[in-house]
């Protein structure tokens, strides 16, 4: 069934729609410059992780892994082609309820009703979410987090019996939703270009709420960003292991057929069932081929109470996410391990840590002593273990780690008597 | 062909008695059932003697029916009332002798036995004076060693010789006793003994004591089970009148037949 | 005449046949203490108390102390006489007082379990005075209740007179009676003979952790192992690492301190009392539990009686003790807490290795009255293992082993969770009216499939316990005083708005399936209202006058953050000064 699909997406190659850029000539050529075709940043920011020096290439230019493993930079273009990359425009059906889509320009933008005439439709907030889903920014606006892997955790049951929905991969915890979407927005709503802004940046929140008299806004937190105060949780999934095995092993799975991923939940499903012993493949998204070994993945834990925060390119103080913390094992056809459980590179860890802005913005901020008691920035850990050193970043890319002065001022007196006026 | 099996039966009551002397040497009554497994595997010969005794008693009370069977289906008994009435007191004897013994064993089983034995006799009018027996559990094995060692092979013998007038047996018959008591330990077992704190499911006494036991089990009380045990002692005795001879035979015959059927 | 000579030359025959094989058999050797051992002659010695020399075999495994063969000897012996339906006969004859304790203690009957289950799924109005797994045995063909089946599928396993042989994997195996802890195996020789194992007071804690593995995870977190998510990872060399048995996994958190720091096992602490039970049925764990922290952190040294010098001397590796401590509940000898002179030296029961105890200081923090009311482990607790949303599925036509008639039996039960924390326990009033760590204990949503029906119901409770994960260092104070965790109110962003707590939790419960619409993780609301049950008439969440009164005191400990802070000698009189204005606080 899925080789069906897959020689249908090789037949519809890698060109755009040619009917979307007769007369969109000047979009299609801003377009392929953009985030979303080349996935310039999140392949090179997971190079850069796995220890690819001055990486600086696209999906486009993506090559392809080398045959001899030495070390996890030999391994990770297989790695982003097989996992990662099932979300590029390209790609119509990974699997997963909720991500299909429609190729290239309708991936986002729907079509004409009638050719010629200019219908500007909003871009449906589904359409972005087939991608930007689970780990990432995207889901979270909804108040989603998705559940851990093992078979015992698809609970409750709903009334009827059956297991909870899954989509994008997997079933949801439901946590507490953005303001924004509970008074109606979506995604486009906010990242347009209008006003001469790049739609794929973020979004100065100052472009609507201008006024910021009230509460807390007080020049002591003039360099601290607008979603470290005001979201609500965060998505921390700590530590991913992943492991690429080109042997067919499959019975240890069993309780874990469901990693996020569609192609291998359907994989599995099928392998643990047949009798016979079916070879591991897995697609290759960018030249839609399959292609032989299977990438399974784990986390340590998740969490969605704890944050760390740290400064983005631009000084603004941010919260912190893993993305991701990688422990890497590659086991050949022969049973060799050529990568075990490899989890740094010449004294360098393989995990990138970035600031972002979590979509779970609130009214009421944060309290103050979620920040300024925050146990992970006094490192108060008083018993640290690998456990709780997963929480502490080692290596930030597009920013920098709190400084020294920083988090002394945490706890100045200054600000204990500002709270304690608050108190009041 | 009568002389025989009276023969038999006499050397067979030797051969019980003297393997009987050799087992009680290492019998002790404080320790009964420790003192009989003793005998069983540690003492030199010791599992021998005591199937040797076990057999040759089991032939003779079996070889004494069939002795009584044979003398009262001729016509008519040739003895003297006296030797007569002493054969009964020995066959009521012997029957003693082969309880007490059984008991001595001082199994479960044995137990058990000695058990019905007391109820019997508790509810009975007249026999519970013989509640002394029973009564100290210490010297329990003692009295019983006793009367089976010493009491009652005295009174038997002096019951036989009233019975026999000559107690004496050849040596050929004394061969065949001791083959066929030995015949018979090749080919079947001892009943097993049953420690004391074993979960046994059915716990019985002698085989001649079954149809009592049984009768007792379905409610009949001490008294009528008594008085049917001694039955055929008074149905013997009173065969020596010519007159009712047929009669009785039969009534005997009834009561063996009832007997047996509630022996199973 | 011929027949006469006939028989007797047979009878001859027969005789010489008999006396043939009688000659030749062997004739045993009396060996001491009985029988057993002609055969049995390399059985190694057990221990020092049961040596064989004295006991041989017969006293404790029956049979016939006289056989000399193999079929005789084995009638009536016993394997195992120490499973309780044998010990009485067996330990009983020297240790009666202990078979009559253990009968009924809670480990055997599983009381406390079978309580508390039929309570929480609405079968009994208190959890009180059911009955214990010996007469559950007992009863055949009477209509099972559903918590009851659940109890016979997943809970009977583990309990004291378990039957060895049915588990699959001998690695699993519990049960045996006595000897479910008192054994220790020592395998089998290089030929593969069997080295009798041995009965001791030092029972090693592998013993304990064959059942203490489960539920609140005691056994694993005095260990520092943290039962996880089951991802299985770091994987190395292909595999699952930190496999606790086929399907669950664990990851390393700092181990109690009793064990990192002195390795003591289970019955360095636990007394024969509490774990043998004091001869009372009880309803619940706590109320036959023996030992607390005080009775070695602020002990009250004794005369040491009878059963102390007894057992201290079995021991081997502590001298004779002239006082010790004994337990403040039951007053059970600490034997190996010895005060021979000035110093208070314990012993670790294992191979005597000494320490120098640290006593419960006298410092502010223990003294103050505005914490009396904390438990030790509220405080020194680090972690504690917290699994929400255990979701149970019930399949009436499926077939599932009964532990209890130890076959399968109708009904099939599936456990799920909805997900596991460990950080930051929350804290109650726990059944001893003290401050105390809480849990899920347990939070049950059901769903029973009869008939093609599907029927959901729900019991969520809060349950408070020890966790084992004492630390010498504490949690801050912000992080009981200001947490929203700590309070019981759940995970999300707690602050204080016009004088009044004001929380948002996190956790949209209704959204995420529950039949409920508090946030799963919250034990009281912010207003002081109670969400979640105990299983427990004392137990509770903080109620609104506790909630207000702990989170008024983090305006103070926001500066006044020690607790040598002369505010805190008198907090009723410091608070009164600050609300006339006359402290500096608000200039």
């Amino acid at each position: 069934m899925f080789k069906i699909i897959l020689l249908l997406s090789v037949f519809f190659s890698f060109t755009f729609a040619q009917d979307c850029v007769d007369c969109h000539q000047k979009e299609s050529v801003k377009c392929q410059k953009s985030n979303h075709y080349t996935l310039q940043n999140a392949i090179n920011v997971t190079r850069t992780a796995w220890g690819v020096k001055d990486s600086n290439v696209t999906l486009q230019t993506i090559p392809h892994s080398k045959i001899d493993i030495k070390k996890p930079a030999d391994l990770v273009d297989d790695f982003l082609r097989r996992k990662c990359l099932k979300c590029h425009l390209g790609v119509k059906n990974s699997g997963e309820k909720g991500m299909k889509r429609k190729r290239n320009c309708l991936a986002c933008h729907s079509k004409h009703k009638t050719k010629g005439k200019c219908q500007p439709k909003k871009i449906a907030m589904d359409k972005c979410l087939s991608c930007h889903n689970k780990e990432f920014v995207g889901t979270d606006y909804k108040g989603l987090f998705p559940k851990d892997y093992s078979h015992s955790f698809r609970a409750p049951l709903q009334k009827n019996g059956n297991y909870p929905s899954q989509k994008y991969g997997i079933d949801f915890h439901n946590l507490n939703q953005d303001i924004h979407y509970k008074k109606g927005m979506s995604c486009v709503d906010c990242h347009n270009n209008k006003n001469g802004k790049n739609w794929e940046n973020g979004v100065a929140c100052k472009e609507c709420h201008k006024d910021l008299t009230k509460q807390n806004h007080k020049n002591y937190h003039n360099n601290i960003s607008c979603s470290a105060c005001h979201s609500s949780w965060n998505m921390s999934s700590y530590e991913l292991s992943v492991f690429r095995d080109d042997m067919a092993d499959y019975d240890k799975w069993k309780d874990l057929t469901l990693q996020e991923d569609g192609y291998l939940k359907k994989f599995l499903t099928k392998a643990l069932k047949s009798k016979k012993k079916i070879k591991p493949v897995m697609p290759d998204w960018v030249d839609m081929k399959m292609k032989k070994g299977i990438w399974y993945s784990g986390w340590r834990y998740r969490r969605w109470e704890d944050f760390t925060l740290g400064n983005d390119e631009n000084g603004m103080v941010k919260i912190l996410r893993p993305i991701f913390q990688y422990r890497v094992s590659y086991r050949d056809a022969n049973g060799t391990m050529l990568l075990d459980d490899v989890s740094s590179v010449d004294g360098k860890s393989l995990e990138a840590w970035s600031p972002y802005s979590p979509h779970t913005i609130t009214k009421k901020a944060k309290s103050c002593e979620r920040c300024h008691e925050n146990n992970l920035l006094l490192k108060n850990s008083k018993k640290p273990n690998v456990i709780y050193d997963l929480k502490i970043p080692k290596n930030i890319e597009h920013g920098s780690a709190l400084s020294e002065e920083q988090i002394y001022r945490l706890k100045s007196q200054k600000y204990k008597k500002e709270r304690f006026k608050m108190l009041q | 062909m009568v002389r025989y099996v009276a023969w038999l039966t006499q050397a067979l009551f030797i051969v019980s008695l003297l393997s009987g002397l050799i087992v009680a040497f290492a019998y002790y009554p404080s320790l009964a059932y420790d003192s009989v497994q003793k005998l069983n595997y540690i003492i030199p010969f010791g599992s021998f003697f005591r199937q040797l005794h076990y057999f040759s008693s089991e032939a003779f009370l079996v070889s004494i029916f069939l002795h009584i069977v044979l003398e009262i289906s001729k016509n008519g008994i040739k003895i003297s009332f006296n030797s007569w009435v002493y054969s009964i007191l020995a066959l009521l004897l012997a029957l003693l002798l082969m309880f007490t013994g059984f008991v001595l064993k001082a199994d479960q089983s044995a137990n058990a036995a000695a058990q019905v034995a007391f109820s019997l006799i508790k509810d009975t009018p007249l026999l519970d004076n013989f509640l002394a027996f029973f009564k100290d559990n210490t010297v329990f094995y003692w009295k019983f060693f006793i009367w089976h060692a010493i009491f009652l092979p005295l009174i038997i013998i002096y019951a036989l010789f009233k019975h026999v007038k000559k107690l004496s047996v050849s040596i050929g018959y004394f061969t065949i006793a001791l083959g066929i008591s030995l015949f018979l330990s090749l080919f079947l077992h001892m009943p097993r003994d049953i420690a004391l704190e074993e979960k046994a499911l059915h716990v019985k006494g002698p085989w001649f004591f079954w149809g009592a036991e049984n009768l007792l089990q379905i409610g009949l009380n001490a008294v009528s089970v008594n008085l049917l045990l001694l039955l055929p002692f008074v149905l013997l005795l009173s065969l020596y009148r010519q007159s009712s001879a047929k009669i009785i035979k039969i009534l005997l015959l009834i009561w063996a037949f009832i007997y047996a059927y509630f022996s199973i | 005449m011929r027949i006469f000579q006939y028989s007797i030359f047979a009878a001859l025959l027969a005789i010489a046949i008999s006396l043939y094989i009688n000659v030749d058999k062997p004739i045993a050797i009396p060996s001491q203490p009985d029988q057993c051992m002609s055969c049995h002659e390399n059985t190694t010695n057990m221990d020092v108390s049961h040596p064989i020399e004295v006991f041989g075999c017969f006293k404790c495994h029956g049979g016939n102390k006289f056989a000399t063969n193999k079929k005789d000897a084995h009638i009536g012996i016993v394997l195992n006489p120490s499973r309780l339906e044998h010990a009485n006969r067996f330990c009983g004859e020297c240790h009666s007082d202990v078979v009559k304790r253990v009968n009924i203690s809670m480990m055997q009957t599983e009381n406390g379990i079978l309580n508390t289950l039929k309570f929480q799924w609405g079968e009994l109005s208190t959890p009180m005075g059911y009955k214990g797994i010996d007469e559950l045995q007992k009863e055949t063909n009477s209509t099972i209740s559903l918590a009851e089946n659940h109890f016979r599928k997943a809970c009977a396993s583990c309990h004291i007179n378990q039957h060895e042989d049915i588990f699959d994997d001998e690695k699993y195996a519990r049960g045996g009676g006595c000897v479910d802890c008192h054994r220790i195996e020592k395998g089998r020789t290089e030929g593969k003979k069997y080295i009798h194992a041995t009965l001791s007071t030092k029972i090693p804690s592998s013993n304990c952790l064959k059942c203490h593995n489960r539920s609140n995870r005691i056994g694993l977190s005095y260990f520092g192992k943290y039962e996880s998510e089951g991802y299985g990872t770091p994987y190395k060399h292909g595999e699952f690492t930190n496999k606790l048995d086929n399907s669950r996994f664990y990851y390393e958190l700092p181990a109690d301190i009793h064990h990192s720091k002195a390795g003591l096992d289970c019955i360095d602490c636990h007394t024969e009392k509490g774990v043998m039970g004091d001869g009372k049925k009880h309803h619940h764990m706590e109320e036959a539990e023996d030992i607390k922290c005080k009775d070695c952190h602020k002990a009250d040294f004794k005369k040491a009686d009878s059963l102390s010098v007894l057992l201290s001397d079995l021991n081997e590796n502590m001298p004779e003790p002239n006082l010790i401590a004994f337990t403040k509940k039951k007053n059970s000898p600490i034997y190996n807490l010895q005060k021979n002179g000035e110093n208070s030296k314990f012993y670790r029961k294992r191979d005597g290795k000494v320490f120098n105890l640290t006593k419960m200081s006298n410092k502010p923090y223990h003294i103050s009255k505005i914490h009396e009311r904390l438990d030790c482990s509220s405080c020194h607790s680090s972690w504690m293992p917290s699994c929400y949303g255990c979701h149970e599925v019930y399949f009436e036509d499926g077939k599932q082993f009964d532990w209890v008639d130890r076959k399968m039996t109708k009904g099939a039960w599936q456990e799920f969770r909805s997900f596991l924390r460990f950080e930051k326990p929350s804290l109650g009033v726990g059944y001893n009216k003290k401050i105390m760590p809480f849990a899920p204990g347990c939070q049950v949503i059901g769903t029973t499939f009869k008939d093609k029906k599907v029927e959901q119901f729900h019991f969520m409770a809060m349950a408070g316990w020890d966790p084992h994960t004492t630390q010498k260092e504490v949690r801050s104070c912000v992080d009981c005083h200001f947490s929203p965790e700590a309070l019981g109110l759940g995970r999300g962003n707690l602050d204080i708005k016009d004088k009044k707590i004001v929380f948002e939790p996190f956790y949209n419960s209704k959204k995420s399936g529950m039949p409920f619409d508090y946030p799963i993780d919250g034990f009281v609301s912010s207003e002081g209202k109670q969400f979640q049950s105990t299983s427990r008439k004392e137990a509770r969440s903080f109620n609104k006058n506790e909630l207000t009164k702990i989170v008024e005191a983090y305006k103070c400990i926001l500066c006044h953050d020690s607790y040598e802070d002369k505010i805190y000698k008198d907090f009723t009189k410091s608070k009164e000064f600050f609300r006339d204005g006359k402290t500096p606080c608000l200039k």
